[in-house]
């Protein structure tokens, strides 16, 4: 029996020919928040997509409660709430009007779930105020309110905390703790914002350019992400050829002329040191020390993007 | 039994579909301009009447007369026009509101979302043709205090209503291209652009003994019921629509299906 709510297998996606995602081996863990983080265009709403059934994939299977989605729809999709890109709602229905629509849809019996899911996010029952008037902040609580109506078991958010104002972030941050460590759902939360993943989930996978580079709990990155080596040296590009031709290591990034750090904690430190002088270059510091999250998700995704 | 409750299911969702498509609508401006348009062919015809009657003593406003010319210009020209445009609203509003992402993971199967529209879009059709009948006979009741109007009986009214219920069927057959192409520029620019250029040719071929052979116009003579001077058989006529009418679904269920929601 699998430990996981939601598995995927070699999921991909393309377009013509471009690799929307690929070979994506997912797992989320019952219970957990788990944060898709990667850079615009990483291929984080695709993913989520076709967790949802909006998209198909083009290869690779998805299982969720140890179903695959395809032909279950019915019995899976209920249990599930979302929220895909930009909210959408029809603008000339108030915001329980639009509810209303999609509690309609889904047989949500009675109208306490809407007034509920409103108070929950701070919206209004029964404002006269249309959806075309809201704010993308408003418009943004109005989609987690329909994505948690219905109370699903698992929920997928996709960038929920757009528009939002700081107080607004915090509120939607501390409502989707609660959800999670109160109610027990479990959820998936995508962002480009790594304080906002590091702040929230307990999982997290970073994706980049369609491919899923690393899903670890939150607290095996950080300590994956606090140690290296770091030396001074004399001449780093004579450096690295040695470290790639005698050590055959290519987990090194050269910071400039002097610096160079390691990032295989394997690697014994006294011998790199010692090849490094026996072929003439002068090593002043060599020490053990750590990378801040941020520098290690740019050092793996190659560069800015998360902020 | 398996079957049956599917089937009952699927009917319930329609059901369903169909109610929130009416809730959708409240304070929809766009439906409220396409109800006021549905004043103009009856008021047309009207004062089109009521100025050949001043013009010359001889002619008498007659409730069959308002009636025919009323659906020929509707079926015709204005009514094609007037729902293409609603029709081609209320698909397109779902892709531009981004709404289709919130039905589909409901879930709402694609084609019971679909059949959930054309259903609503033959009711609103049907509903026009109602609106435009009761207007006509409105005007010429009204219009019968003033001066004499003959053949303004309940059998002459009930018989213009079913031709125009009628009407009202064949040009929600003839409307499915255009649902089609709705579909696929998701948007309303591109049929409104084809009905323009329908309505155009309707209206060059309506004296024409081919036009039987034109989908659009044929539907105005089989709901009139003059086929005279006609070289195309009813019976053709009815079959050209008809296939006409399941190929735009076949196209349209084809193409909303393979989308993916963007």
């Amino acid at each position: 029996m699998s430990n996981y709510i939601i598995e995927t297998k070699n999921l991909a996606k393309t377009y013509g020919r471009v690799k929307s995602v690929a070979d994506m081996n997912i797992h989320i863990r019952k219970g957990r928040i788990y944060g898709l983080l990667g850079r615009n265009g990483a291929g984080k709403t695709t993913a989520m997509k076709m967790l949802l059934g909006l998209t198909k994939p083009t290869f690779g299977e998805i299982f969720i409660w140890e179903k695959p989605l395809r032909g279950n729809e019915k019995k899976i999709l209920p249990r599930m709430g979302s929220l895909i890109e930009a909210p959408g709602f029809y603008p000339n229905l108030t915001a329980t009007e639009n509810l209303r629509i999609f509690a309609a849809l889904r047989g949500v019996p009675n109208s306490h779930a809407i007034k509920d899911a409103l108070d929950l996010v701070s919206l209004p029952y029964k404002d006269k105020k249309l959806f075309s008037q809201y704010s993308l902040g408003m418009k943004q609580r109005l989609a987690i309110a329909l994505a948690i109506m219905h109370d699903p078991e698992l929920l997928i958010l996709d960038e929920p905390i757009n528009g939002l104002d700081p107080i607004g972030i915090a509120q939607i941050r501390l409502f989707i703790r609660r959800l999670c460590d109160e109610k027990g759902k479990t959820i998936i939360i995508s962002s480009h914002i790594l304080s906002e993943i590091s702040l929230l989930a307990d999982d997290i996978g970073i994706i980049h350019n369609g491919v899923l580079l690393e899903e670890e709990s939150l607290s095996e990155l950080e300590q994956k992400s606090r140690k290296y080596i770091h030396l001074t040296i004399s001449d780093t590009s004579q450096g690295a050829r040695i470290l790639e031709q005698i050590f055959d290591e290519t987990q090194f990034m050269i910071q400039d002329d002097h610096n160079i750090r390691l990032y295989n904690l394997d690697l014994p430190v006294t011998k790199v040191v010692s090849v490094f002088v026996q072929n003439g270059l002068e090593v002043s510091e060599a020490y053990t020390c750590g990378d801040t999250l941020e520098e290690y998700f740019k050092r793996i995704t190659g560069g800015e993007g998360i902020a | 039994m398996k079957n049956i409750l599917n089937e009952l299911r699927e009917v319930k969702e329609l059901l369903r579909l169909l109610q929130c498509e009416y809730m959708k609508l409240k304070r929809s401006k766009f439906l409220f301009i396409g109800i006021l348009g549905t004043l103009i062919v009856p008021l047309f015809v009207f004062v089109k009447a009521a100025v050949n009657c001043f013009v010359s003593s001889e002619i008498t406003i007659s409730l069959f007369s308002l009636y025919d010319d009323g659906l020929m210009f509707l079926m015709l020209l204005f009514a094609p026009l007037v729902l293409t445009i609603i029709h081609a609203w209320i698909i397109s509003r779902e892709y531009t509101d981004g709404t289709l992402k919130n039905i589909f993971v409901v879930p709402v199967s694609k084609t019971t979302f679909l059949w959930g529209k054309l259903l609503f879009l033959a009711i609103i059709t049907l509903l026009f043709m109602f609106i435009s009948w009761l207007e006509i006979l409105v005007l010429t009741f009204f219009c019968s205090c003033f001066i004499p109007v003959t053949e303004l009986t309940v059998p002459s009214a009930l018989f213009f209503l079913i031709k125009m219920l009628y009407g009202g069927i064949l040009l929600c057959a003839t409307q499915t291209p255009f649902i089609y192409l709705t579909i696929r520029a998701k948007g309303f620019v591109a049929p409104l652009i084809a009905i323009t250029a329908v309505s155009l040719i309707n209206v060059v071929l309506s004296n024409s003994p081919i036009a039987g052979f034109y989908p659009w116009s044929a539907s105005y003579f089989l709901a009139i019921g003059r086929f005279y001077g006609q070289s195309c058989p009813k019976e053709v006529s009815i079959s050209i629509i008809l296939i006409m009418c399941l190929l735009g679904i076949t196209a349209s269920l084809l193409r909303f299906r393979k989308d993916e929601v963007k």
